[in-house]
C-alpha cells in the first residue's frame, strides 16, 4: 500500500460516514481535553463522592444520572474519555514504536534475522487476542500503565509485519541501491531513507487501530486489570454499573457502553473510508 | 451478402473522478460472414473496449454514449440483459488473452464446458458429456475423455488456450471475438493456436474479430483489417492491399516498426511521441502531433474517410491533396 | 507444492509455534513478574508459602532449568494447582473448557451461518441499499463492547420480554429432574446422546443469549471478509469469461464466484473462534456461564496467577489446533494444492 496523501484526502471527503465520524471523534477528544472547564462537576469526574445525589436518575441537573457515590455521569464520562482514549492511543503508539524498527531491520537485512522475526510474530499471533494481554497484565499487576503495556506487548507484531512488508517494497528502489553503493552505513539508510518512506501507511493503519485498542483496553478495565479506583474509564464505569443494571439503575452502564460503541464505530467508519480512499482499486466502490 | 456484424459510430466513455475518458470516439466497420477481421492498434487505442462493447461486458463505469452494433438484424445495444445473455456464448463468443486466469481454477475443464452447454443447449447429462469430449478432441487436446476431469492448473499454457477455445465453441456461435488470444503464449505455441483457430473458423464457417497489436499475425490470419488510433479508425480494408499499399501515415509507421526477416534491430523505425490520453479533447486529426506529414488543416479538422478503392478507406487529409493522390 | 510437502510444512509450523507459545508463557509467568513466587502464592501470602512455591517451581534455579521444570510438568499433563481453591487446575479445566467450547462453537456457528450469505450478497450487489445496511451491521458488530451488549441483551430478553433465562448453563429444575449424564462435557451433545430432550431444550434455551452476544464480533468479521473475497472473486478474469459465455447471474454468483470466495472466507472460521473466545472471557461472568472465561475473571479478582497462565496456555493450544484444521481444510478444497 502506497498512500498518496492528497488524493486520499480528496476521496475521503466524499465519504459522508467518514466525515461525520471524524467530526464525532474530534468532539469526543475536545470534551476529554477540556473536561475540567466544560463540566461543573470536575471534582466528581476525578472520583470525589457526593452522597447526597446517590443514584440520581437522569434529569435536567444530571442528564445521564449519577452513580452509587453520587457522581455526575456526564463528568465521569468526560474524565473517563481521557483514560479510555489515551489508553487506545498509547497502546498503538507503543506498539508502533516497538514493531516498526523491528520490521524495518528484518525487512532490510533479510536472511535469518527476517526469518526469526516472522516466527516470533507467528508465536504472538497464535494467542487469541486479549488472552495474552490478560496474562501479561496479571503478571505485571493491575494498573492503567500496565494494561497499556500488556496490550501493546501483544499488538506490536502487526506493525512489525506491516513495516517489514513496506520495507521490502522500498528496499529495491534506486536511491536506496545508490546509497548502499556509495557505502552509506545500514543504520543510516534505514533511519534516513527507509523509515520516512514507510511511515505514512503505518501511521494510517495505527490511527484506524485506535478504535479496536479502545475496545480491548475497556475489556481489560472491565475485568479489573486496567484503570483503578478512584479513577474510571468507560470500561470501569460499565463494570461499576453492572450490578445495578437490571434493578432499575440502567443509566449507569448504558451511557459508558454507548460511548465505547460510538467511538469504536466512528474509528471503523473512518478507517473504512481511509482504506478505500487510499486504494485506487477500491475507489470505484465509492 | 449483408455483413453479420456492423458497428456504426460507436462511442464509449469511462467516467473517472478526474473527468470522462473517451476510449472510443466514433468508429465504423463491418464484419462479413466467414471473414477474419483484424482489429489492430497500439495499447490504449480502443481495440479491447470495442470487443467488450460488442459483448456488452464493459466495466460499470463505462458507457456507450452513441452508436449502434447491428448483429443479425438486431441492435445489440438495445437488447435487455436477458436477451443479451442469450447472445453471449451462444451466438457471439469470446476468447481472452490470458487462458490461465480466464479459466476457473476450482472447476474441471469438463464442468466448465458443461456449464456453457447447460446455459444454451439445456442438454441432458449424457449428451452434454459426449459433446464436451468431442469438442476437446476437436481443439486437439490429447486424451479428451480424461481431460474432462482435469483442472486448469494441470494444463500447459497452450493446452489451456485450447480448452478456452473449446469453451467458446461449445454453443456453436456465429461470431468469435478473439482478444489477443496468443499474446500470453510462447512463439511456437502461438503458431499452433493460430493454425487451430484458422482451421476451426474454416470448418465451422465462423466469423472472427481478431484483436491484436501484431500486424504480422494480421498478415497471416486475417482477410480484413481495421487500424484503430486513439479511439478512431485510421484505415480499413482488405489485408493484402493495406499491407502492400498503406495510405495512412499511422499504418505506414506501424508497418515500418515491424521487424522483417533480414532487418537488423536499428533498422526498425519507431513512431515518435505517444498516443493521446482519453482525457484530451481532440481537435483535428488525432495523429497530427506524431505525423511526419502534418499540415495546418490536420490540426483544425478531423479528416473524413477517403475511398482509396471499393474495399480500402483511409482517414487522412493527404488523400485530399491532388498532388499527393 | 504437493499436498504432502504442504502438510509437512504446515505441521512443522504448528509445532514451532507451539514451542514458541511455551517459551512465551514461561517468560510471562517467571520473568515478567517481580517476584513470581509471591504471585504464585496468591494474595497476601505468608513467607513460608512463598518459600514452598519457590522450591516447588524450582524458582531458585537458573532460568533454563526452570524452563525444563516448566515443560516437564506440562508434558506430565500437570497444569498446577489453583492458589485460591487448592484444586487441581486439570480437574477444573476438564469441567470449564467444554462449557466454553460449547458456547464458542455455537457463536461461531451463528456468525458463519448468518455472515457468509450476507457477505456474498453484499459483495455481489455493491452500492445497493443492502450493501450499505450490511456495512452498518458489520461495523456495529466489530464496534460493540461485548460485555455491554450482554447487559443490554439481558435487559431486553430477560427483564423486559422474559423470553430467555438470565444466565447459567441449565436451570436448577432441569438439573434436578433431568440430570445430564456427563460424557463429553458438552451439555447439548450429552443430553442428545442420552435422548434427554427436556435437559437438551433447557440447555439450548440457556445457550441462545450468550451465543448471540458472542457472535456479534465474529459476525461483523465474517460479513466483511466474505464480502471482500466475493468482490475480489467477481473481479477475476474467469468471471468475465463466464459472463462472455452467457452463464446466468445465478450460476455465476452462487456456483462460480462463491466457490472461489469461500476459500479465503474459511479463514474467518479461525478468526471467529478467536474472537468468540475473547468475548467469552468478558461475558461469561455476566451470564454466570461456568466456563474458562468466568474461571479466569475470578482468578484475576483473586490474584490466582497459576490459573491465568494455565488457561492462557490451554486455550491457545486449542486455537492453534483450530487454525491448523482450517488450513488443512482449505488445502483439501483447493485442487491446486490437493493435486499439486
Amino acid at each position: 500500500m502506497r498512500v498518496e496523501v492528497g488524493s486520499t484526502l480528496w476521496f475521503l471527503l466524499r465519504d459522508r460516514a467518514a466525515v461525520i465520524s471524524a467530526g464525532f471523534l474530534l468532539s469526543v477528544a475536545l470534551a476529554a481535553v477540556f473536561a475540567p472547564i466544560l463540566t461543573p462537576y470536575a471534582a466528581q469526574g476525578m472520583g470525589d463522592p457526593d452522597l447526597s445525589r446517590k443514584f440520581a436518575a437522569p434529569g435536567i441537573e444530571h442528564p445521564f444520572g449519577a452513580d452509587g457515590l453520587g457522581r455526575d455521569q456526564v463528568a465521569r464520562l468526560m474524565f473517563g474519555a481521557r483514560r479510555s482514549l489515551s489508553m487506545g492511543v498509547l497502546v498503538v503508539v507503543a506498539a508502533i514504536a516497538v514493531g516498526t524498527p523491528l520490521g524495518v531491520v528484518a525487512g532490510y537485512l533479510g536472511g535469518w534475522v527476517d526469518e526469526l522475526l516472522m516466527r516470533v510474530t507467528d508465536v504472538f499471533l497464535a494467542f487469541p487476542p486479549l488472552l495474552l494481554a490478560i496474562a501479561i497484565a496479571a503478571a505485571l499487576g493491575a494498573s492503567y500503565v500496565n494494561a497499556v503495556a500488556a496490550i501493546a506487548a501483544t499488538w506490536w507484531p502487526w506493525y512489525a509485519r506491516l513495516a517489514r512488508a513496506q520495507t521490502l517494497s522500498v528496499r529495491e528502489r534506486a536511491y536506496i541501491e545508490a546509497a548502499r553503493g556509495i557505502g552509506v552505513r545500514h543504520r543510516v539508510i534505514m533511519r534516513r531513507h527507509i523509515l520516512p518512506n514507510i511511515l505514512t501507511p503505518i501511521v494510517v493503519q495505527g490511527t484506524l487501530d485506535v478504535g479496536t485498542a479502545i475496545l480491548v483496553a475497556a475489556g481489560l478495565s472491565f475485568i479489573g486489570l486496567g484503570t483503578q479506583a478512584p479513577y474510571a474509564d468507560w470500561g470501569v464505569m460499565i463494570s461499576d454499573g453492572r450490578l445495578y443494571f437490571l434493578s432499575g439503575r440502567w443509566w449507569l452502564s448504558t451511557f459508558p457502553g454507548l460511548a465505547i460503541f460510538l467511538t469504536a464505530m466512528a474509528f471503523n467508519f473512518l478507517g473504512d473510508g481511509v482504506r478505500v480512499a487510499a486504494d485506487p482499486r477500491l475507489r470505484r466502490t465509492l | 451478402m449483408t455483413p453479420i456484424l456492423t458497428i456504426e459510430n460507436l462511442q464509449v466513455e469511462f467516467s473517472t473522478p478526474f473527468g470522462a475518458v473517451h476510449a472510443i470516439r466514433g468508429i465504423d466497420f463491418s464484419l462479413a460472414r466467414g471473414d477474419i477481421l483484424g482489429l489492430v492498434g497500439e495499447t490504449g487505442c480502443g481495440k479491447s473496449v470495442t470487443g467488450r462493447s460488442i459483448m456488452r461486458l464493459l466495466d460499470e463505469n463505462a458507457k456507450v454514449s452513441a452508436g449502434r452494433i447491428l448483429f443479425d438484424g438486431m441492435d445489440l445495444l438495445q437488447l435487455t440483459d436477458t436477451e443479451m445473455r442469450r447472445i453471449r456464448g451462444n451466438r457471439i463468443a469470446m476468447i481472452f488473452q490470458d487462458p490461465a486466469t480466464s479459466l476457473n481454477p476450482l472447476f474441471t475443464i469438463g464442468e466448465q464446458i458443461k456449464d456453457v452447454l447447460r446455459a444454451h443447449r439445456g442438454s441432458g447429462r449424457g449428451g452434454a458429456k459426449a459433446l464436451a469430449i468431442e469438442l476437446l478432441a476437436d481443439v486437439g487436446l490429447p486424451d479428451p475423455a480424461q481431460m474432462m476431469s482435469v483442472y486448469p492448473h494441470q494444463l500447459s499454457g497452450g493446452q489451456q488456450q485450447r480448452a478456452m477455445i473449446a469453451l467458446s465453441l461449445a454453443a456453436e456461435p456465429d461470431v468469435i471475438i478473439a482478444d489477443e488470444p496468443t499474446t500470453a503464449l510462447d512463439v511456437t505455441i502461438q503458431a499452433q493456436i493460430l493454425d487451430l483457430l484458422r482451421r476451426l473458423q474454416r470448418e465451422r464457417s465462423i466469423s472472427v474479430i481478431f484483436i491484436t497489436h501484431d500486424l504480422g499475425i494480421v498478415a497471416e490470419t486475417c482477410q480484413q483489417v481495421v487500424v484503430l488510433y486513439a479511439g478512431r479508425v485510421a484505415e480499413k480494408g482488405a489485408v493484402e492491399t493495406i499491407l502492400a499499399r498503406p495510405q495512412h501515415p499511422y499504418t505506414r509507421g506501424l508497418l515500418a516498426a515491424l521487424p522483417r526477416p533480414g532487418s537488423r534491430g536499428n533498422d526498425l523505425r519507431v513512431i515518435r511521441g505517444n498516443v493521446p490520453s482519453g482525457f484530451e479533447r481532440i481537435v483535428g486529426c488525432a495523429f497530427a502531433p506524431r505525423c511526419d506529414y502534418v499540415m495546418d488543416i490536420c490540426r483544425a479538422q478531423n479528416p473524413a474517410f477517403s475511398v482509396i478503392d471499393s474495399t480500402h478507406h483511409s482517414a487522412c487529409h493527404l488523400h485530399e491533396m491532388p498532388a499527393n493522390g | 507444492m504437493t499436498a504432502i510437502t504442504f502438510l509437512l510444512r504446515r505441521l512443522s509450523l504448528s509445532v514451532f509455534v507451539f514451542i514458541g507459545v511455551l517459551i512465551l508463557t514461561f517468560f510471562v509467568s517467571r520473568v515478567i513478574p517481580g517476584n513470581p513466587a509471591a504471585l504464585y502464592a496468591g494474595a497476601r501470602p505468608r513467607p513460608e508459602q512463598v518459600e514452598a512455591i519457590k522450591v516447588k517451581l524450582g524458582l531458585d534455579k537458573p532460568l533454563h532449568e526452570q524452563f525444563l521444570v516448566y515443560v516437564s510438568d506440562l508434558l506430565d499433563g500437570d497444569l498446577g494447582e489453583s492458589y485460591h481453591s487448592r484444586r487441581s487446575i486439570n480437574t477444573d479445566l476438564s469441567i470449564f473448557l467444554p462449557a466454553t467450547l460449547e458456547l464458542v462453537i455455537a457463536a461461531v456457528f451463528i456468525a458463519l451461518l448468518v455472515g457468509i450469505p450476507i457477505g456474498v450478497l453484499a459483495g455481489a450487489y455493491p452500492k445497493s441499499a443492502f450493501d450499505y445496511a450490511t456495512r452498518l451491521v458489520a461495523i456495529a458488530g466489530v464496534s460493540v463492547p461485548s460485555f455491554w451488549l450482554a447487559l443490554i441483551a439481558q435487559f431486553i430478553f430477560f427483564s423486559s420480554l422474559g423470553w430467555l433465562p438470565l444466565g447459567g448453563r441449565i436451570s436448577r429444575d432441569a438439573s434436578l429432574f433431568y440430570p445430564i449424564a456427563a460424557q463429553t462435557g458438552f451439555y447439548l451433545v450429552d443430553a442428545a446422546v442420552s435422548s434427554n430432550w427436556d435437559a437438551f431444550f433447557d440447555a439450548l434455551h440457556h445457550l441462545i443469549l450468550p451465543a448471540l452476544v458472542l457472535s456479534a464480533y465474529p459476525l461483523g468479521v465474517a460479513i466483511r471478509m466474505t464480502q471482500a473475497s466475493m468482490i475480489e472473486a467477481l473481479a477475476e478474469n474467469y468471471i468475465t469469461s463466464a459472463r462472455a459465455a452467457g452463464l446466468s447471474q445465478r450460476v455465476i454468483l452462487f456456483k462460480l464466484a462463491l466457490k472461489n470466495a469461500i476459500m479465503p472466507a474459511l479463514t474467518v472460521v479461525g478468526l471467529s473462534f478467536a474472537y468468540s473466545i475473547t468475548g467469552a472471557f468478558l461475558v461469561e461472568t455476566i451470564f454466570s456461564w461456568p466456563g474458562v472465561g468466568k474461571y479466569v475473571t475470578e482468578a484475576v479478582l483473586n490474584v490466582d496467577f497459576p490459573v491465568i497462565i494455565a488457561v492462557t496456555l490451554v486455550v491457545t493450544v486449542v486455537y492453534i489446533l483450530v487454525n491448523l484444521a482450517v488450513d488443512l481444510l482449505q488445502a483439501l478444497l483447493d485442487p491446486r494444492v490437493r493435486l499439486g
